[in-house]
């Protein structure tokens, strides 16, 4: 009886390939994209998780109210004195561990590798579950010449050789022994590295020692079971009066409260500055986890709609075998059967689906994200609840409905004028979905505007054919004449500036309170950039009073400054050249130009040369040139850098791609909102498919009988679009309000933004219209054009 | 002359086999007859009717509807023939459930463009004559099966067609409603319009001018 059940099922589907396929790949895809992002939900939620303390350890943080910088006051960083006197203090602290990172460049014979590790403690391994593969624990960090490597790390180094006791070179001056072994970090961890050296031998910590304002580490603590977490902050309140004299003592108006952070809310739920990395964002979470679950339920709908659709043209079956004797249980378990069928193939289709844009899914995402099945049995077992569910409503229509007919009624087929009701909430279920579908396409364009409005808005500088080089080697900056005059000696490059930084990024900030007028010793929080004589020419920057630093002048080679406007409009000045200002004079104002991202307003800043004393070990080589045959050109300039420092690899980039780079998580989550508009309307256009087919079936005889009396193929087709066409556009309208809002609130991110435009709400609209159109007319053109005589035929 | 078919042949293949609906059919039909066409069932009848209607296709043969060569018309010619021309009764009424009285007698007005204020007219004209304008709110559900009927030829006729195919009016009907109207027919046929009517029944077959009898999709004398 089974296996005939199956067989039936099996022929209904083949008979109806189109009808299969377009169901069975609605229900698919949905699920395939409720699973790919539950696994990206998942994998984001298990940040950290996996240490063995995870429960208990905490980020020891501080709060400074008044020293806002980037947006928030909140800084993630701890003075050395604070984690030292926690755990001498405190019982409850079962140990605490300072981090920092460390970028550096590793030689082992000929060869280097610049590498980015963590410079810590040896209570790190205490704090978090990190097991030696290879080497003593006793012995790791205590002597500051040790280090130890991650197992990818020592395979590039030492290839399969064991590398204890074996010796690298750090940082070009400094030999250090490999002590231990570590597995490489896992993927959902918010600290990274490949290796592990103490930061005893880094310069400034002497001066970290004792020293309650030198913030300069990032603190775990891991308490002892059982503690309470909050107990324990309230009683850290008492070394913020131990920080707070070093801090007035250096003339600051604001002083430290240290909290402490949960673990495992560092990656969702922490903005604040100086994070070690990039954070996730907890909003996004549960904007992907809304989208999966929105897309899942209407993908859901769509099937059974169309299911329901479909098994109404088979009253005929069933009055036949009632006819012949089928009682309703078997006619019952018959269609549970069939349903069943096929939504646990679409559960085995989307898994499949999974696996094939997974990889894709992790490029969209830069995410590392595995597919385990084992691990993440709770998405699939939850997809296989909610096919059965699928199956049982979807069975349960003609289940019930159909096998309770009576025989007569099913065979003359004119039941389906009984079945007006449901219309309705079929109706809202497709104007939810087009609502969806519309709010999404919105978004995706005014992201894209937004995008296309920071890449387009002038900044106050030239960016287009400049190449920039990263350097972090003294020697670069004692040279930088030479450098640049060498390189000035290619035909290709026009210009040449060796600067700290770029002027798209600047995040060096300090206060200044001596300056011409400031009466109440007020404080002004400036950015600063040390710059050379050609920095301003070759960015471009308009100077809009006084003159640009001069290689004629020589006092302007110390001490002279050039101020931007927001600096003036700050200090309360109308003008600005010849004022002193810090220790000097200024010489010049300069356009304000967006010396950070969209979403900071632009802030004072200086611009100085620095003297010999204050150059610093690290910068920018940045280069205006004809960028035609770029590949020579980079190759010429990589050579010349590497010529005066033979171990570093230098790469040259363009500054455009740099710039791109920074708005890197928008255009993520812009090219993310384009794949989720895609299936929304895709499954969308699948509801309305469904709907149109229901609704077709359902007027079949009304059909017929227009056609006998008159109407052309054409009008039947306007006859059923037009109450289509009206739903949809139902949608749009109630869609281009919601989306507005909601659009507007994330522009509102920005200090600098686009505007919505009406025409978006149009084209959007003439789309979704466009599309509907499409799926409305092919399902009832095929209709219209089918015999009437078929239709009418009583006999 | 109003209409007149030449050796008209319909036909389905199954598998290897050629199943013949229709078989070398030769009809003439002046305006004005009342015809009746009889045969046991699967004799084609209907099939006859359809074609004569221009619902259905022929295979093979000649159709002439007031000189046009209907075989040699495209489809939307045919369709604009038949919709001027032709009214249909059937014996499921087939009235559309959603609309009124009203608004069913007004449907194949709209198909022909039919102005608003004309459209009024003609279906008062039309509920007027049939005694009916007390019901014209009423959904076809709300009438019994002769009422039905009766908004069914009305609905034939509100675009006063030169001729009306009837497959099996009566069959719905009990024996009064049945001749009511069948009395209507001979009425309307008496004001000059033409009538093919499919029927079983001998005594309805008798109001018609002529019998037609069919035997296997051919004409038996």
């Amino acid at each position: 009886m089974f296996k005939n059940h199956i067989k039936i099922a099996w022929r209904n589907l083949t008979k109806n390939k189109q009808y299969a396929v377009i169901n069975l790949a609605g229900l698919s895809v949905g699920m395939a994209c409720y699973i790919l992002i539950a696994l990206f939900i998942q994998f984001e939620l298990s940040y950290d998780r996996h240490h063995q303390k995870a429960d208990r350890i905490y980020r020891i943080a501080q709060q400074q109210p008044g020293n806002e910088y980037r947006g928030t006051d909140k800084f993630a960083l701890a003075p050395l004195p604070l984690s030292e006197a926690l755990v001498l203090d405190y019982p409850e602290v079962e140990a605490v561990t300072n981090v920092n990172q460390d970028f550096t460049l590793l030689i082992k014979g000929e060869e280097s590798f610049g590498e980015q590790g963590l410079a810590t403690d040896s209570h790190f391994f205490d704090v978090f579950s990190v097991p030696l593969v290879q080497g003593n624990r006793n012995d790791i960090l205590n002597d500051p010449n040790t280090i130890v490597l991650t197992e990818s790390l020592s395979k590039k180094l030492f290839g399969t050789d064991s590398p204890l006791g074996k010796s690298i070179l750090y940082a070009r001056n400094r030999n250090m022994t490999v002590v231990g072994i570590v597995p490489d970090p896992p993927k959902n961890q918010h600290l990274n590295y490949s290796y592990i050296i103490s930061y005893k031998i880094r310069g400034y910590y002497p001066n970290d020692v004792g020293n309650w304002v030198s913030n300069n580490y990032h603190a775990y603590l891991a308490l002892k079971e059982g503690s309470d977490y909050l107990t324990l902050q309230e009683k850290m309140k008492r070394y913020d009066e131990i920080a707070k004299p070093g801090y007035e003592q250096l003339g600051f108006n604001f002083y430290p409260h240290y909290f402490l952070q949960p673990l495992k809310d560092i990656h969702l739920h922490s903005n604040m500055n100086m994070e070690i990395g990039a954070n996730g964002d907890i909003r996004y979470v549960y904007l992907f986890g809304a989208i999966a679950l929105i897309i899942l339920f209407l993908a859901s709908i769509n099937y059974i709609n169309l299911a329901t659709a479909k098994s109404a043209q088979r009253a005929k079956e069933v009055g036949v075998s009632k006819v012949l004797g089928a009682k309703k249980r078997n006619l019952t378990v018959q269609f549970l059967a069939e349903s069943f069928l096929l939504t646990i193939a679409s559960v085995l289709i989307a898994i499949g689906i999974t696996f094939l844009v997974l990889p894709f899914f992790n490029t969209l995402l830069a995410q590392e994200i595995p597919f385990d099945v084992v691990g993440s049995w709770w998405i699939i077992a939850l997809m296989i609840f909610v096919a059965l569910l699928i199956g049982v409503l979807s069975g349960l229509y003609p289940a019930l409905f159909l096998s309770a007919l009576s025989p007569v009624r099913a065979l003359k087929g004119d039941f389906m004028k009984s079945h007006k009701n449901g219309s309705f909430l079929r109706n809202a279920l497709v104007v939810g979905q087009f609502i969806v579908a519309v709010s999404l396409a919105i978004g995706s364009i005014v992201i894209h505007q937004q995008l296309s409005y920071i890449q387009n808005k002038k900044l106050g500088y030239t960016k287009e054919q400049i190449v920039h080089v990263p350097y972090f080697q003294n020697e670069i900056s004692a040279k930088r004449d030479v450098i640049r005059n060498q390189l000035l000696s290619h035909p290709k490059i026009n210009k040449v500036s060796i600067s700290t930084q770029l002027p798209m990024n600047i995040t060096s900030q300090g206060i200044v309170s001596e300056w011409e007028g400031n009466k109440g010793d007020e404080d002004l929080y400036i950015y600063r950039c040390y710059v050379d004589h050609h920095f301003i020419d070759l960015f471009e920057m308009e100077i809009v009073e006084g003159r640009t630093f001069s290689n004629k002048i020589p006092s302007d080679s110390s001490a002279a400054y050039i101020l931007n406007e927001s600096a003036l409009k700050k200090m309360g000045w109308k003008t600005a050249a010849g004022k002193k200002f810090r220790d000097g004079t200024v010489i010049g104002v300069v356009k304000d130009f967006h010396l950070q991202t969209f979403d900071l307003t632009i802030e004072p800043l200086f611009m100085t040369m620095p003297s010999i004393a204050q150059l610093d070990n690290f910068g920018q080589v940045i280069l205006k040139m004809d960028t035609e045959d770029f590949a020579s050109t980079k190759g010429f300039i990589e050579k010349t850098m590497k010529a005066v420092v033979p171990m570093v690899n230098y790469e040259a980039r363009f500054m455009e791609d740099s710039y791109a780079q920074l708005y890197d998580k928008e255009a993520r989550l812009g090219k993310a909102f384009r794949v989720f508009t895609l299936l929304a309307l895709f499954i969308a256009a699948m509801g309305l498919f469904g709907l149109v087919s229901f609704n077709v079936v359902q007027r079949t005889k009304e059909i017929g009988i227009r056609k006998v009396l008159g109407s052309s193929v054409i009008g039947i087709v306007n006859l059923v679009a037009k109450d289509f066409l009206k739903l949809v556009l139902l949608a749009i309208v109630l869609a281009v309000p919601i989306a507005f809002l909601v659009m507007n609130d994330w522009l509102q991110d920005y200090a600098y933004r686009t505007k919505i435009q009406w025409w978006v709400f149009l084209l959007v609209g003439i789309a979704t219209i466009g599309i509907s159109f499409i799926t409305i007319y092919f399902q009832s053109f095929k209709a219209a054009s089918s015999n009437p005589v078929e239709i009418l035929r009583t006999e | 002359m109003l209409l007149e078919l030449k050796n008209i042949f319909k036909w389905v293949n199954s598998g290897s086999q050629r199943i013949f609906l229709l078989k070398d059919i030769n009809l003439s039909v002046e305006e004005g007859e009342f015809i009746s066409v009889m045969g046991p069932s699967g004799s084609g009848k209907s099939t006859l009717l359809n074609v004569i209607g221009m619902l259905d296709q022929f295979d093979e043969g000649e159709y002439y509807f007031f000189d046009e060569s209907v075989h040699k018309l495209k489809e939307r010619h045919r369709s604009n023939l038949y919709k001027e021309y032709i009214g249909f009764v059937f014996q499921a009424y087939h009235l559309l459930d959603d609309l009124t009285v009203y608004e069913n007698l007004e449907m194949p007005l709209l198909y022909k463009k039919y102005k608003g204020a004309e459209r009024k007219a003609m279906v008062a004209d039309m509920l007027d004559r049939f005694n009916i304008v007390g019901k014209k709110d009423l959904f076809p559900a709300q009438l019994s099966g002769g009422q039905q009927q009766l908004v069914g030829v009305a609905r034939a006729l509100i675009s006063k067609p030169k001729l009306i195919l009837a497959d099996e009016p009566t069959g719905n009907l009990n024996s009064k409603q049945g001749e009511e109207i069948m009395d209507l027919f001979k009425q309307l046929n008496e004001e000059g319009v033409t009538i093919i009517q499919v029927t079983h029944s001998e005594k309805n077959a008798a109001y018609g001018s002529r019998i037609i009898n069919l035997l296997d999709g051919r004409m038996v004398k």
